[in-house]
């Protein structure tokens, strides 16, 4: 029988059709009536697989309360999170909860990627009454609620306690001052091992820089431009140049070490006896060294201070927030809102990612037989800075991310005399003109 | 008186008509795009749209959060005016090259003419030096090669035991970091040796004779037999370790941290083209690179075709 043209194209047709569908295949999940609770939403954060376990299990508490809603969820690790975030926002396929940072939320705030949440707040949709005010502020950008904070974490000065007593130095105290804290470092490193170090090289750390503008009463941003002087940036480059010369900090050779994970780091190896740490990442460190019998306790005391103003501690967090682009709002406002203030939540996640910022739920935690002791240490550690009112903040601008990247490879040039720190501040100053606008 | 005329039947053609031919042509014709079909549409979709797409963008400044906005040639301008680190990682992937193809060349070819010597158990060292090349761009190699190279790391500890006593940290320093990343790529010499092993067996043993005849020594056979007869195969290896080279990307990225520290000393060109696109988020900026990057390569494979004619034997030709 003789075939018809038709017949011989349709396969053609067919494949093309087929490819074609498959092109146009949309989200699937994330829909539902945007007024009432249901449907399927999806989360999706940063974090380890111990984290991922955490989640799964608040989920299905959340799941159990609500009959008829799914919650999926995703998970990478944190910079491959952000590079993917990124990616999804401009192609407009963010799902409809997605965990957030203070310090990377400005961009997606600024080009109305993010809903700003204070209808939903007002609405008690999401209930904040317990999270202290500073600590909501982390997550606003031009006085609008973008993020709901359901973790913090502030940077302080680590020290691993046996090291220091084996240096005969004394332990450092809460107000010390730049100039005070260089001296202890030299103190404790005339008392150590050949190997050993008093701290790490702190100079290309973004957090740690901005404790020394803030500390020196000058401000990190001022609209889209850099908010302190030339000067600052060139003394700090000059303080950690003197240390390193001076023998008290680790070698340049290091500094890769220092941006490897925790358990890698040369505080967490017993080779560097402080660094900054955020809070939650003491009691990692004190497990770190516990496990290659190096230490037994790491301890903290407030970052250092020069000018009038009394701390220096900067204050992050993170948290959670809900693309403009969700079709299920409702939903993601409820889950959000059981993810921060339900008490079972709470003990089940314990803290993993930050400190709780719910304060009745930290009591909890405090209270609960469950709850680990590194995460009572560190609970207890934020109550007391928040009790003695010693937290800073700082605003992070659009931009953050070029700047912290570049403020690391600035640092590295100078520790290996490939510039001076003058050069090194005005090429920072150059990058920000750019990176800022 | 009529006469008939015998009919003779026509002729039956023994070839097809033209219109038949067409006709037989346009049926293959497209049973072979129907093939093609699946490649056509992901060469479209997945390769040519976003090639052209990225060409659009490196002429505009695009944040991957906003609309691009056509700025005209000022990602090319400033790449070549004020961008210091656009010069350095060229200047860290050109020495990358210089010094790992030819060493990668080099250690294939000798290990290559070793084996051909028909050595027991070829089959076994075959695989166990191919291994490398596998395993050798893999992530967790890299991870591995910056405990080897750490200060704390096992290369030190070898040392130490040889009574050399150093806490260097190789990756560390910049005067050394690139040259671990170029020991890792010319560890990786198996593929190369495979191809020159497969080259040397395609080599007719008479010249070797011949040559042997008329009093040439080894060394004398290798430069003049070996190396001519084996030069279309170094060709080939060249040209692809050197476009390997000028796209290495993830053991820089791996071993410094996506930083290309220390002190940009590995700073490959595809890891300041990935921080411009993916830490800065300047997707115009980054595209121009890449453009830039696809320009670099073309020419460095045009020279090496050129170059070719001058010292490339091709035995069907003579």
């Amino acid at each position: 029988m003789r075939r018809t043209r038709f017949a011989r194209t349709r396969p053609f047709i067919a494949l093309v059709a087929v490819a074609g569908l498959a092109a146009c295949g949309g989200n699937g999940s994330d829909s539902s009536d945007p007024g009432t609770v249901g449907g399927e939403i999806t989360y999706s954060y940063w974090g380890s697989p111990a984290r991922a376990e955490k989640v799964n299990k608040v989920i299905a508490q959340y799941q159990s309360g609500n009959q008829g809603v799914k919650v999926a969820s995703e998970v990478a690790d944190y910079n491959a999170y952000i590079e993917r975030m990124t990616v999804r926002a401009a192609g407009g396929g963010l799902p409809c909860v997605i965990g957030t940072q203070s310090t990377f939320m400005a961009p997606y705030a600024k080009k109305n990627v993010l809903l700003p949440l204070d209808d939903l707040i007002e609405s008690k949709a999401i209930d904040v009454s317990k999270i202290p005010e500073e600590v909501l502020k982390a997550g606003q950008i031009d006085d609008k609620q973008y993020m709901i904070p359901t973790g913090t974490f502030v940077r302080l000065v680590a020290y691993n306690a046996d090291l220091v007593k084996e240096s005969g130095a004394p332990a450092p105290t809460n107000d010390l001052t730049w100039a005070a804290y260089a001296d202890w470092l030299k103190q404790v490193q005339k008392g150590l091992p050949q190997g050993k170090y008093a701290g790490e090289i702190e100079a290309g750390n973004m957090f740690s820089f901005t404790s020394w503008v803030i500390g020196h009463s000058q401000q990190m941003f001022k609209d889209k431009e850099l908010g302190f002087d030339k000067q600052l940036m060139v003394d700090w480059f000059t303080y950690w140049l003197d240390l390193q010369e001076a023998g008290a900090t680790v070698p340049p050779s290091m500094l890769p070490d220092q941006r490897l994970s925790l358990e890698q780091t040369p505080l967490a190896k017993g080779v560097a006896a402080s660094a900054t740490r955020d809070i939650p990442h003491l009691y990692i460190t004190e497990k770190a060294l516990a496990g290659n019998k190096l230490g037994t306790s790491v301890k903290a005391v407030s970052m250092p201070v020069d000018g009038a103003i009394p701390s220096a501690n900067v204050l992050g967090s993170n948290g959670m927030s809900i693309p403009k682009d969700c079709e299920n709002q409702a939903t993601a406002a409820s889950f959000i809102n059981f993810f921060a203030n339900d008490q079972q939540a709470a003990l089940t996640f314990q803290s993993d990612n930050g400190i709780l910022t719910n304060t009745a739920n930290q009591d909890a935690l405090l209270a609960d037989a469950q709850t680990p002791d590194g995460v009572k240490q560190n609970v207890t550690i934020f109550r007391d800075l928040t009790t003695r009112r010693d937290l800073a903040t700082s605003t992070y601008p659009d931009g953050l991310s070029t700047l912290t990247a570049e403020l690391t490879r600035l640092y590295e040039q100078v520790a290996f005399g490939k510039v001076t720190p003058q050069a090194a501040t005005d090429a920072f100053f150059n990058k920000a003109a750019q990176a800022l606008r | 008186m009529a006469t008939d005329t015998i009919q003779r039947p026509r002729a039956r053609r023994t070839t097809p008509s033209p219109r038949a031919r067409r006709r037989a042509g346009s049926r293959n014709n497209l049973a072979g795009l129907m093939f093609m079909t699946p490649w056509l549409l992901g060469f479209v979709f997945i390769v040519g749209g976003p090639v052209l797409a990225s060409l659009y963008l490196s002429f505009t400044d695009y944040s991957l959060l906003g609309s691009p906005e056509w700025i005209g040639w000022d990602n090319y301008v400033l790449m070549f005016t004020t961008d210091d680190r656009f010069f350095a990682s060229l200047k860290v992937t050109v020495t990358y090259l210089l010094v790992s193809v030819p060493l990668v060349q080099v250690f294939a070819l000798a290990l290559a003419t070793i084996l051909n010597r028909g050595v027991r158990g070829l089959p076994i060292y075959r695989t166990v030096y191919y291994i490398p090349s596998l395993i050798g761009g893999s992530v967790a190699i890299a991870i591995l090669w910056r405990f080897v190279f750490a200060g704390d790391g096992l290369l030190n500890g070898i040392l130490g035991v040889v009574g050399v006593d150093t806490s260097t940290s190789w990756i560390g320093e910049p005067d050394s970091a690139l040259y671990t990343l170029v020991i890792l790529n010319v560890w990786q010499f198996g593929a190369a040796m495979i191809i020159y092993l497969a080259g040397l067996r395609q080599v007719p043993n008479e010249l070797y004779e011949a040559a042997t005849i008329d009093g040439a020594g080894t060394m004398r056979r290798f430069w003049s037999i070996t190396l001519p007869m084996l030069s279309p195969v170094i060709l080939f290896n060249v040209l692809m370790n050197m476009v390997g080279a000028f796209q290495a990307f993830n053991s820089a990225y791996i071993i410094s941290n996506g930083t290309g520290g220390p002190a940009d000393s590995t700073l490959f060109y595809t890891l300041y083209l990935y921080q411009r696109g993916f830490v800065d988020f300047d997707m115009g900026y980054a595209s121009a690179l890449g453009w830039f990057l696809l320009v670099v390569v073309g020419l460095a494979a045009l020279a090496l075709f050129r170059l070719s004619r001058r010292f490339v034997f091709y035995a069907e030709e003579s």
